[in-house]
């Protein structure tokens, strides 16, 4: 880890670290970030056509609807009702067409839910050579616990772990429709 | 940006090649420090290639930075690990990491090039740190999580940005005092001092503005409209560009009218931004993207990107003139 090896770098800097045991723990949240992707074997456009809709989470498997105001405009909102109970309140802060690229930021949910505050997402086709494409998920966003020493619940790996679960299911599920010839 | 272009030498000719040799040996260019927060390190960018020519090793998420003005020295803050890690800019070598009490986050380098002056965002206080000894020899208390730190071109005064009272502090450099305070906007967070005017330009999170501040009277000149969540301001070429994490743009308006100029769109999250010497370019960290972006001051046109590494932040004074 560069981390590890930073420190074994100055010897006086070890020797703070024996005085300070608690270096390596959190203080005060720090922004989280994730990049998940998948190449799908089916063109850009097509899987555009799937997911480019701000207003419709069909493709992906935990949610159970979503519903929403103001379609694809900058500032419309849609609730997403998720298999199994919880909502997630989102709005949309910029759609692209020509950039198969979507911005969005969750206004509401409960951190039992999803355990992070202050999230914001970016969805984005990519053309790749052959026909196929990538898509690619980003999200940027702090843990659940906005104070020191956070439940274990309510950590930056909770946060990192759970926004990585809905971003894998999301994907590996969008690939496995789109490859089977759906539509 | 090539040589040819600053100096609009006729391609080919006798004449244009004899002038970008003179140039290139007589102007080594600049570089830029890029503190990568998501993976440890801190890319060194050469401004001329955009091209990333070495990583270092810094621990604890790094975040702030500066470089003194000689050009010698870089100070990167670690918010997380609570360092202050010096760097010998020239050999690309870490010096010393240094633990900080509370939580370090903006750094300032005196124009003399000591001491150094570093926010601590939890405990409402500047450390001034002397990199003779390697040590904090003074406090300095200022108001709620400051976080942007800048001090003037001669010396004499040190302004934060006071992110939770909604102010900047002046401090005077020689007693190490607070000598005045104004109110801003909504959260400030990122400071840049305009030297011609000197003026105080700070980035308001929560109310999407910048606030222009008169340093020596300490009186509200200007609050002016930005995107979404201004992050940090830099100054070139009499002008202010705001950098909207929010909106991956940047908010262009005139410093000494506050005319707004226009928006420039950018890789998203853009957070620390900083502009060459001369002014001619303005250089820009994407923290969710990845990359550094080289963006020409007059015209508004991308003239370069690179990846530097996960989650740039820059944040300060993190260019300089190579030797």
């Amino acid at each position: 880890m560069q981390a590890t090896r930073a420190l074994r770098m100055t010897g006086l800097f070890a020797a703070s670290l024996l005085l300070f045991p608690t270096l390596a723990m959190a203080h005060g949240p720090t922004r989280q970030k994730i990049a998940e992707s998948v190449e799908i074997n089916a063109p850009a456009e097509k899987v555009w056509a799937k997911i480019g809709n701000f207003q419709d989470m069909s493709w992906h498997p935990a949610v159970e609807k979503a519903q929403g105001q103001g379609g694809n405009e900058k500032g419309a909102t849609r609730t997403l009702t998720l298999k199994g109970g919880g909502v997630i309140e989102e709005a949309l802060e910029k759609h692209d067409d020509e950039k198969m690229s979507y911005h969005y930021r969750i206004t509401n949910v409960d951190v039992k839910v999803l355990p992070v505050t202050n999230y914001s997402s970016w969805l984005t086709v990519e053309p790749e050579e052959g026909g196929k494409s990538k898509v690619e998920w980003k999200g940027a966003f702090y843990r659940g616990y906005p104070n020191n020493d956070p439940p274990a619940d309510l950590n930056d790996e909770a946060a990192i772990k759970a926004v990585t679960g809905v971003y894998r299911a999301g994907l590996d599920s969008l690939k496995k429709s789109l490859e089977a010839g759906g539509s | 940006m090539s040589l040819a272009r600053l100096f609009r030498a006729p391609a080919g000719s006798v004449l244009g090649g004899a002038i970008l040799l003179a140039a290139s040996v007589s102007f080594a260019g600049e570089e830029a420090f890029v503190t990568n927060q998501n993976d440890n390190t801190v890319a060194v960018v050469d401004l001329e290639r955009m091209a990333v020519d070495a990583k270092l090793a810094i621990p604890g998420n790094p975040v702030g930075i500066a470089i003194s003005r000689d050009g010698s020295r870089a100070y990167v803050t670690s918010s997380e690990g609570k360092t202050l890690s010096i760097i010998d800019a020239a050999e690309r070598k870490v010096l010393n990491v240094v633990r900080l009490k509370g939580g370090p986050f903006g750094v300032a380098v005196h124009p003399s090039g000591r001491p150094v002056y570093v926010t601590d965002w939890f405990e409402h206080r500047i450390f001034v740190f002397s990199p003779e000894t390697g040590e904090v020899v003074a406090e300095v208390s200022v108001g709620n999580s400051p976080s942007g730190i800048a001090v003037t071109g001669d010396g004499s005064t040190i302004v934060t940005a006071d992110r939770d009272s909604d102010q900047l502090s002046f401090i005077d450099a020689g007693a190490l005092k607070v000598k005045g305070t104004a109110k801003v906007g909504v959260r400030p967070f990122g400071v840049a001092i305009d030297d011609r005017t000197g003026r105080a330009f700070t980035a308001n999170v929560g109310s999407n503005s910048v606030s222009v501040v008169d340093i020596a009277s300490g009186k509200l000149l200007a609050e002016v409209k930005t995107g979404e969540r201004p992050y940090d301001v830099a100054l070139a070429s009499g002008k202010a560009f705001v950098t909207n994490q929010y909106e991956a743009t940047l908010t262009v308006f005139d410093a000494d009218t506050y005319k707004p100029l226009g928006e420039i769109e950018v890789a998203e999250y853009p957070e620390g931004i900083a502009a060459s010497a001369d002014g001619k370019f303005i250089y820009v960290a994407n923290w969710l993207d990845n990359k550094l972006m080289k963006i020409d001051a007059v015209s508004g046109r991308v003239a370069g990107m690179v990846e530097t590494g996960n989650g740039p932040r820059a944040f300060g004074a993190f260019i300089r003139q190579k030797p």
